[in-house]
């Protein structure tokens, strides 16, 4: 793989190396990282479900999605800061491994689907119930898809 | 019977057994339990934070909790059921690690913080149901619980990393 030289450089780092000896700082990385993840997967519950029409359905949808869109931001900002640390000592492993490639491809699409589909049918209350559903079902299965690769990969690595 | 000797029956159990031997059924519990609490607490913060006069405040405070509760503890039980099996199969471990200890306690404030909205603060709701700006025990009620929960999770992971010695 041609990136390979960057992911070795990326694990001798000083700072890849003080995490990887510390149990605490690596424990607080991935308490921080859970807690970024939290707020994706609460706020695309509460948003996709109201697309399906099964939470809030007497709210108007721009009531509900302009903080809670603001929310799933947020978290990816935390998750990716933290998830970064994570990687860089284990860069090498990882990229190797399923379940990470898989998490990455899930994100990659899930980032994409946010920035796109999502943000345009949140920003209209005008939206046909049939486009309202494929965003609902798309944002939940790509985040969860993330949430559950992710747990694949800390639990058998 | 002490503590000490009710954890270490515990992890006889059947239940306790299965948890540790089985090569699958750690990893899938603790995928349930993390998936759980992302759905049950990052759904519950979305109610702190209206109580806090932030987030979704246009919807009136009565009709959010009793939209968001069916999902809220529908995924509480979940979390609680794989989280107490997990328990069960490394209970003298948990039992002895400073983390699970604040956890628990954590745990009991978020609770009876719970308790006091749903059976005190939030029975005279009508004058403030729909405005922005709480009363103080309801704006208190969301930021102990925001607090309580990020304890929770904070611990929770913290004891992971070192409840099964820091040399393995």
């Amino acid at each position: 793989m041609p990136l390979s030289p960057i992911f070795e450089w990326l694990a001798r780092t000083e700072v890849a190396t003080a995490i990887n000896q510390s149990p605490y700082l690596m424990g607080l990385l991935s308490s921080v990282h859970l807690l970024g993840l939290t707020l994706i997967v609460g706020s695309s519950i509460v948003s996709c479900l109201r697309c399906l029409g099964l939470l809030l359905p007497e709210q108007p949808l721009s009531d509900v999605a302009r903080p809670v869109g603001n929310g799933i931001v947020l978290g990816l900002a935390v998750c990716l800061a933290t998830g970064f640390l994570m990687f860089a000592p284990r860069a090498t492993t990882a990229v190797k491994d399923s379940a990470f490639q898989m998490k990455m491809i899930l994100l990659l699409a899930a980032v994409v689907f946010h920035f796109t589909l999502y943000r345009y049918v949140m920003r209209s209350d005008a939206t046909r119930p049939p486009l309202l559903r494929l965003t609902g079902v798309l944002g939940l299965t790509l985040w969860f898809g993330v949430g559950f690769a992710g747990c694949a990969f800390a639990v058998f690595d | 019977m002490s503590i000490l000797e009710f954890v270490q029956w515990l992890e006889q159990t059947g239940v306790g057994v299965l948890v540790r031997e089985s090569l699958w059924v750690f990893p899938i519990l603790v995928s349930i339990h993390i998936l759980g609490l992302t759905v049950s607490v990052g759904t519950l913060v979305w109610f702190d934070l209206r109580l806090l006069g932030v987030g979704i405040r246009h919807c009136s405070v009565s009709r959010l909790y009793r939209r968001l509760m069916p999902w809220i503890l529908a995924s509480f039980f979940v979390m609680i059921v794989s989280g107490g099996m997990l328990f069960t199969g490394f209970a003298t471990l948990a039992y002895e690690n400073v983390y699970f200890r604040i956890k628990v306690a954590a745990l009991v404030v978020a609770a009876i913080n719970m308790l006091i909205y749903h059976l005190v603060t939030g029975r005279r709701i009508a004058p403030w149901d729909e405005t922005r700006v709480l009363p103080l025990p309801a704006r208190m009620a969301g930021l102990v619980s925001i607090i309580a929960w990020t304890v929770v999770i904070l611990t929770g992971r913290m004891m992971a990393y070192t409840m099964y010695g820091i040399d393995s």
